[in-house]
Order: C-alpha cells, then structure tokens, then sequence
C-alpha cells in the first residue's frame, strides 16, 4: 500500500520520511507491530532500527539523520493478551505460538475496525494451549473458540436470548458477528 | 459409574482451576469453566468442600475456589452426575464428574457450558482474588 505524505494526518507517525516521497507498508524485523497504523520507510531504504517523525515535523523540514526503533503503542486488550501468555507459561498446556498470533491478529484487527466501541474483551485460556475470546451485551454472547493448533480448527459461537448458532472462523466473520450480535442497538 | 446421590449431596462444586473461569469486574463465569478437554470423559466436581487458603481438598496445584451447583439441576439438562468407580486406581470419596458432555459437537458443547455456567454460582474465593 502505498501512500502519499499529504493523504496523512498531521498525527500520524512515520519513519525517516521526507516530504514528497511516497512510502510503503515495510516488514521490519525491529518492529513489533501491535496494532495496524501505518508506519513507512522511504523505499529502497536499508533495513535496521527506525525512528519516527511526525509529519508536522517533516513537512517543516526535518532532516533525518539517524533512524532508530520504536514500538507501538500497545492497547490494553494485547496487554491482557500477553498477561494471559505469561500466566500460563509455566502450565503443562502452555498457550501455542499459533493461538497467541492468530488471537492478536484478530484482536489488532478487531480494535482497528472497531476503536472502543466493543465492550470489554474477556480473554481465558481453554487448558489446551488455546484460547476463547467472549464479548457479552445484555443477553447476548459471542466466543472465539482459537485451538491450540490450527488442525483443531477455530470457530465462532453466538447466543442471542436462547437461540445459539456456531460458523467457521475468520477475521471477517468475526467482525460480522460482532457487528451484528452485540453492536446492533 | 454410580450415580451421585443427590439427596446427601445436593450441591456440587467444580474447583476453579484457571482464576480467568471469574471475571471480577463483570462478576460473570465464563463458559471454559465448563468446556471437556480432548480425552477428559467429564467434568471434575467435588461433592463436599471445606478447602482453605492453605489446603486444597482436591490436591490441585491450582486452584482459586469454587462454583457451586445443584445437583438436580445439572440433571434436568440432561446430564449425568457420577461418583468415581470404587475400584478405579485414582478413586476418590468426594470426586465425581459432570457426564454426557459433547465434545465432537461444537455446538452442542458450548451450549451445555452456557446451561452449566447459567446454573453456577461462586461459592468460594480462595484467594480473594474477586472480592
């Protein structure tokens, strides 16, 4: 994706830019993304630790002279996430590699799609290595059910009142079931 | 296995093994509390309590509490309450187990957890982890 320096937001962050350059989505080893803003390079630019300048500061003409690595800004949802990681580290069923990615991909994405919208994000491992994701409204429930192995196969479980459904898991039919189960009025 | 006499025990109580299974701030059960593991052919429950912050009756190395639930009522959602086998090797007195739990049905499986958790309640904070 690319995008260009005055499409952005005065607040947005980005890593040794300067003004009138365009700037890609960069995979950066030094980089430990939690949550999905967007943070560019110049193309074509070396791999190593970045700093980030705002574009008010470079559109006022900063120069860039050394770039340094800088994390995200963490929501609380992926700090309850890596809490529950770190609790159950010493478990005879640690959580899995696979079930933490998968969970914080959607949870990033969850957050990306909905801000602060969704009400709080319960989080609870199943004894397994995997995790259940719950968000209730008043009668209505919906889990993420993310097995420690990606064989075992994740689902999605909603409960509106007494009439309960299950479907295949995805980001896109989560944010579908979320939208439609416990943000509807 | 030999049904639990609900009479003597009318309550029933599954240990809180992952202090996650409460959530304080919502004072909400949360369905992994009563979700079959793979190879697990029922859901552990003592039928007497009297555990403390320094002794565990059921010898768990984790354990935060327990959820009460009545006996009869698990019952009435079609499931089954047993006592061990006597002469299992890992018998125990005051262990029985929450049977005829789907596994393979995923649907039918967290179902029966909203029942049970709808039926649950928290007896006791060991501790006091969500006072």
């Amino acid at each position: 994706m690319n995008t260009q320096i005055h499409d952005l937001s005065l607040g947005n962050s980005l890593a040794g830019l300067q003004h009138g350059k365009t700037v890609g989505l960069v995979s950066d080893p030094f980089m430990r993304p939690t949550s999905m803003q967007a943070m560019g390079v110049p193309h074509g630019s070396a791999p190593g630790p970045k700093v980030v300048h705002s574009i008010a500061g470079l559109q006022m003409g900063d120069q860039v002279v050394e770039l340094k690595a800088t994390r995200d800004v963490q929501t609380p949802v992926i700090g309850d996430l890596r809490s529950l990681r770190e609790e159950e580290r010493s478990m005879a069923d640690p959580i899995t590699d696979y079930a933490f990615a998968e969970a914080n991909t959607l949870l990033t994405f969850a957050h990306l799609v909905f801000g602060d919208d969704l009400p709080r994000t319960l989080l609870a491992p199943d004894g397994e290595g995997g995790i259940r994701i719950e968000w209730f409204r008043e009668n209505r429930n919906v889990r993420v059910i993310i097995p420690s192995r990606p064989e075992r196969r994740a689902y999605v479980y909603q409960l509106i009142g007494e009439d309960p459904r299950i479907k295949p898991f995805s980001q896109s039919s989560v944010v579908q079931t979320l939208r439609s189960v416990i943000l509807r009025p | 296995m030999p049904r639990t006499d609900s009479q003597r025990y009318p309550c029933i109580y599954r240990a809180i093994t992952k202090k996650r299974w409460y959530q304080l701030g919502e004072r909400r059960i949360l369905s992994a509390a009563f979700m079959l593991k793979e190879k697990e052919t029922g859901l552990s429950v003592l039928k007497t309590v009297g555990c403390s912050r320094d002794n565990c009756l059921a010898t768990l190395n984790e354990c935060y509490g327990e959820f009460v639930l009545e006996t009869e009522r698990v019952r009435d959602l079609g499931l089954e309450v047993d006592d061990d086998e006597p002469d299992a090797p890992n018998y125990s007195p005051n262990h029985a187990e929450i049977t005829g739990l789907p596994f393979d049905d995923k649907l039918q499986a967290e179902n029966r957890a909203t029942e049970l958790v709808n039926l649950a309640s928290l007896y006791y904070d060991r501790y006091s982890e969500y006072a």
